[in-house]
């Protein structure tokens, strides 16, 4: 989890409080109010907003016009409303459903009431949407995390006998960080600096991540946010995935686990085998592409690019391998340095390999592979004949290390505490990072590479937006070519969250709604039944 | 089940000849104690079940620390086991030990374990390699079916799609279930069972089993882990439920009985009372990382990687900061040390918090005790830049011996703890470290259960060094006198006397 721990308190920003605050409660008015005022301010702020991503008045600009409250009400209620297809929604209405979920739901807020005295309190629980959005505006805080459902509501804790206060669902979730790459990244990040060199490995783990719940676990429902900084965290949101154990969750986040190059290795295969689970299999076609592509290249992460880097792989090759193969080639590999006969990273990656295949006696497999129009599938890690080297375990070893290579600088890194505990917090969705003013915005699997974190929009943008939207609406008023408002449900769709807001709306919120409102129906008829009427 | 009368009455209660006919194949079946007994059974019978039962997991746990082959275990069980073969007996007597161990978690822990190992025990007797004995079924296909009645045996049509990849996953699998794959031979002993992924969590957090759409695919050679994990969930459950039920006016007479049978495993908490400490010690912020060489490996790792990290993450800092606390250094003095160690991190913001916490002075202020070994073995390993655990089971023998080497311990001393680290026994390779560093200790240092805990480890460390480089006053316990120490804290100076 991120601290926050500084916060820019430079009050320089356009839009008044006034209007932020007006600006929920009648939309219309509020509009002609927006649309006049600060477009007077415009010129002075958007320059000056340039280096304060973040601030308590942009802060509370979010809370008041932007946060997606609906979004996240109707996801957490789990449960169906009653005007799921309504256009007329807005947040100030009162909607007629139970929030029973809801209201079991530990919230907690960090708030910061003094520039880097955080205050932190949990266990706090809202009937509805409606009141959650209340506290969050009355409080504003730099950072809400969501907890457990409990048995009874947090906030009337106290009220409870302990033995019977405790959590009975929540989302199995994923933190994945790119603090933990800090040993494989050589692009010159440590920490939380990254850069779009490094966040290929976040796109690396979501594809991996992704592809291993929905396949193996059958889950359907899982949700991926960019966490603001420097990562991305996966809510996985079917029943089964809710009401897991804590020991089921552990099971699920160590199935996941690679431990490879890590502390305590002990490689990818069972000392007696010679195979590797599917499971792994599966990631290493995810994962090789990525490696040939943005680990080994000079422009990546130069993994055979340089000397330095090199070397320590050629040595980290099993003994025998070591001694002649890698040997063999640092001496070839250092004399051709910065001569014409110097090979790419990829040439010197196949020529490993290759050497390693001819000394070993190892068996390519694409010999016995279909899919040879993989671009890169020449790469593939050479794979052991089954007959005669089963009893070889040094072989196994020299067999599987490209692969486990191939692991140590792609698969993804888990911070597994954060799975393994029912009442784990996790920072909200659509919450703002204070250190980059980055909303939690959500990803889009499909076009997860093409996800740049460095484009999620920052609150001094989001500011930048609304008053450039309501001043475009104010020319075309005055000129008389009235634009479309009527389709602005929400003010968020008049910025550039609206495409990650609906893209969560249409990919996760509704196949969700559907299978909820498909439950209910068969409750219904199931009761009817029991009842005797139909 | 129901005490009624306290009379003497024949050993075995009368309701059992009913029983035995229910349960006709008694013998081969082997009782997972899913239901309660409701049989009226006498105080004497309750007390005497309970002892012959308790012998039993006395002798399994004995064995196992022992480091008794599995295959011997015959020779010392089955006299002891004899007295149990009446299975309401057994069943009645496993329903007591219940009661007496559900009432702290080391009594359930103990009581779990060795309840686990007694039916792993019984299962591989019952089912003599693959000779399948009753009609095709096992005693473990019997078991398993009882604690999950809806498992799946895949049919071969089924299986024929899978199995490349169901092999893939379990590779000590034989290639037999091809053969009922293709050649539709109805060996029992080849079956695949698809079971939800949550009733094999065992097999499926280790990657030994194929996992598809959240079902898991497991080859009749794994069942055995299945039906144990089965039982080890259920009756941890259980036992936890219990210990939150009020006791009965009913079994208010065996009270003084069950707790009896019950403290003879009671681990004392010896090092949770404040000030507890280390005698011949003052831990300051000053001293820690000179007591280095007193600390057992998971303590000295950590302050190694404290050292050169200037950090530790959580549960290094939690597993460090009790132990620290448990050996006497006060909160004030950690505070000052760990935010003198954690250079460039803002310590009053983010850790003095964890710190207080620690000492019991925020959140629910628990006074936590420091880790046992137990605790440090059992708990979660460390991942990349973690360094808790126990090193001689979380970390390589290539690690250890570096650490060693970093210690002091010459390469001649090291072979026996390594041999140790190397057949799983990592509490006794703990031990063989301490046993290099002091070949001739005094007699009282081994009384010390110094291969439990990391502060005892550190107690008898100290103690056998003399104390020699703190601020000692009185002669020292090398030959094992305990009469050398003046002042009023004997009881902390030798732990026999530290009476619960």
């Amino acid at each position: 989890m991120d601290h926050p721990s500084e916060t820019d308190t430079e009050p320089a920003m356009s839009i008044s409080e006034a209007e932020a605050v007006n600006d929920t409660t009648t939309k219309d008015a509020a509009d002609a109010v927006v649309t006049v005022t600060p477009s007077k301010k415009e010129a002075t702020s958007s320059q000056s907003q340039q280096e304060h991503v973040f601030s308590p008045e942009l802060l509370k600009l979010y809370y008041a016009r932007l946060f997606p409250y609906s979004l996240l009400g109707d996801w957490l209620s789990y449960t169906v409303m009653s005007d799921d297809h309504g256009t007329t929604r807005s947040t100030s209405q009162q909607r007629p459903f139970s929030s029973k979920i809801f209201s079991r739901r530990e919230f907690s807020f960090t708030l910061e009431p003094i520039p880097g005295e955080e205050i932190y309190i949990r266990y706090q629980s809202f009937s509805n949407i409606q009141e959650l959005e209340k506290a969050i505006q009355r409080r504003q805080p730099h950072k809400i995390d969501i907890g457990a459902v409990f048995t009874h509501p947090p906030k009337d804790k106290q009220a409870y006998d302990p033995k019977l206060f405790h959590p009975v669902q929540r989302e199995l979730v994923f933190d994945i960080d790119l603090t933990d790459y800090d040993d494989i990244r050589h692009c010159g990040c440590t920490g939380a600096k990254i850069c779009p060199k490094c966040w290929t490995y976040m796109t690396m783990a979501v594809q991996v991540m992704d592809q291993g719940l929905k396949e193996d676990f059958g889950f359907d429902h899982v949700a991926w946010f960019y966490s603001g900084r420097r990562g991305v965290h996966a809510w996985i949101c079917d029943e089964e995935a809710r009401m897991l154990s804590n020991e089921a969750r552990s099971a699920v986040a160590n199935y996941f686990e690679v431990s490879v190059g890590k502390k305590n290795s002990e490689g990818l295969l069972s000392s007696s085998s010679s195979s590797v689970h599917p499971m792994l299999e599966r990631a290493y076609d995810v994962l090789e592409p990525y490696f040939c592509r943005d680990v080994l290249p000079a422009d990546g992460h130069g993994l055979l690019a340089t000397q330095e880097l090199w070397e320590p792989l050629l040595d980290s090759l099993p003994a025998a391998a070591r001694d002649t193969v890698g040997a063999n080639l640092k001496k070839k590999w250092a004399a051709s340095v910065g001569t014409s006969k110097e090979l790419s990273p990829m040439d010197k990656w196949k020529q490993l390999l290759q050497h390693l295949r001819v000394k070993f006696g190892l068996q390519d497999e694409n010999q016995n592979d279909g899919d040879a129009n993989n671009n890169s599938s020449n790469n593939k890690r050479p794979k052991l004949s089954t007959s005669a080297s089963e009893t070889n375990k040094e072989k196994h070893r020299i067999a599987v290390w490209p692969m486990e290579v191939v692991f140590l600088h792609t698969y993804p890194r888990l911070d597994i505490n954060v799975s393994k505990m029912q009442n784990h917090l996790l920072k909200s969705p659509f919450c703002v990072h204070p250190k980059t003013g980055r909303v939690c915005v959500p990803i889009h699997v499909p076009t997860v590479d093409s996800f740049d974190p460095f484009a999620v929009p920052t609150l001094n943008q989001l500011a930048r937006e609304l008053d450039e939207y309501h001043a475009a609406a104010a020319a075309a008023a005055a000129t008389g070519t009235g634009t479309s408002d009527d389709k602005v449900e929400h003010e968020w769709q008049k910025t550039s969250l609206k495409s990650y807001f609906e893209g969560f709306r249409k990919d996760f919120l509704r196949p969700m709604q559907k299978e909820w409102r498909q439950k209910e129906r068969d409750q219904a008829e199931q009761d009817a039944a029991m009842r005797g009427d139909f | 089940m129901n005490i009624v009368k306290s009379s003497r009455s024949s050993s075995v209660p009368k309701s059992v000849a009913a029983l035995d006919s229910k349960n006709s194949a008694a013998t081969t079946n082997i009782n997972l104690y899913q239901e309660i007994p409701n049989i009226e059974v006498s105080l004497d019978d309750f007390e005497e079940f309970a002892l012959d039962r308790l012998k039993v997991l006395k002798k399994l746990e004995q064995l196992k620390m022992r480091h008794v082959a599995p295959e011997k275990y015959k020779k010392y069980l089955d006299p002891l086991l004899q007295k149990l073969n009446d299975p309401t007996k057994d069943w009645i007597s496993h329903f007591v030990l219940r009661l007496a161990y559900c009432r702290s978690e080391d009594l359930r822990r103990w009581f779990l374990a060795q309840e686990v190992a007694l039916l792993k025990y019984r299962l591989s007797q019952s089912n003599p390699g693959s000779s399948s004995n009753s009609g095709g079924e096992t005693a473990i296909t019997k078991a398993l079916k009882s604690v999950l009645p809806n498992v799946h045996v895949l049919a071969p049509e089924e299986l024929e799609p899978l199995l490349p990849k169901i092999l893939a996953a379990t590779p000590s699998l034989n290639m037999n279930p091809l053969q009922v794959g293709n050649g539709r031979n109805a060996n029992s002993n080849n079956n695949i069972y698809r079971v939800p992924f949550t009733q094999a969590l065992d097999l499926v957090q280790h990657r030994q089993v194929f996992v598809k759409k959240g079902m898991a695919y497991i080859p009749e050679s794994k069942l055995l882990s299945l039906v144990t994990a089965r039982f080890r969930s259920n009756l941890s459950r259980q036992l936890a439920l219990l210990s939150a039920v009020p006791t009965t006016p009913a079994l208010q007479r065996t009270q003084g009985f069950l707790k009896n049978v019950a403290t003879v495993h009671a681990i004392k908490d010896e090092y949770l009372e404040q000030g507890a400490g280390t005698d011949g010690v003052q831990l300051t912020a000053n001293n820690v990382a000179s007591h280095v060489k007193h600390m057992p490996l998971c303590m000295a790792q950590l302050q190694m990687a404290l050292n050169k990290e200037k950090h530790l993450k959580h549960w290094g800092r939690l597993q460090y900061g009790l132990f620290l606390k448990g050996a006497g250094l006060s909160l004030e003095d950690a505070m000052v040390y760990f935010e003198r160690m954690f250079v460039g991190k803002d310590f009053n913001k983010e850790y003095s918090y964890n710190f207080r916490h620690m000492y019991g002075k925020e959140g629910k202020r628990a006074n936590y005790p420091p880790y046992n070994c137990a605790k440090i073995i059992n708990g979660n390993g460390p991942n990349a830049n973690e360094h808790h655990g126990c090193p001689y089971k979380h970390s390589t023998v290539q690690d250890v011996t570096a650490m060693l080497n970093k210690l002091g311990i010459a390469p001649s001393k090291q072979k026996g703890i390594i041999a140790q680290q190397q057949s799983h026994n990592y509490q006794l390779a703990c031990v063989e470290h301490f046993k290099a560093m002091y070949p001739n200790p005094p007699t009282s240092v081994y009384a010390n259960d110094f291969g439990n805990h990391p502060n005892a480890w550190f107690k008898s460390s100290v103690k056998a060094s003399g104390g020699a480089d703190a601020k000692m006053t009185d002669s020292q316990t090398i030959d094992g006198k305990k009469s050398n120490v003046a002042s009023g804290d004997v009881d902390m100076n030798d732990p026999n006397s530290v009476s619960p």
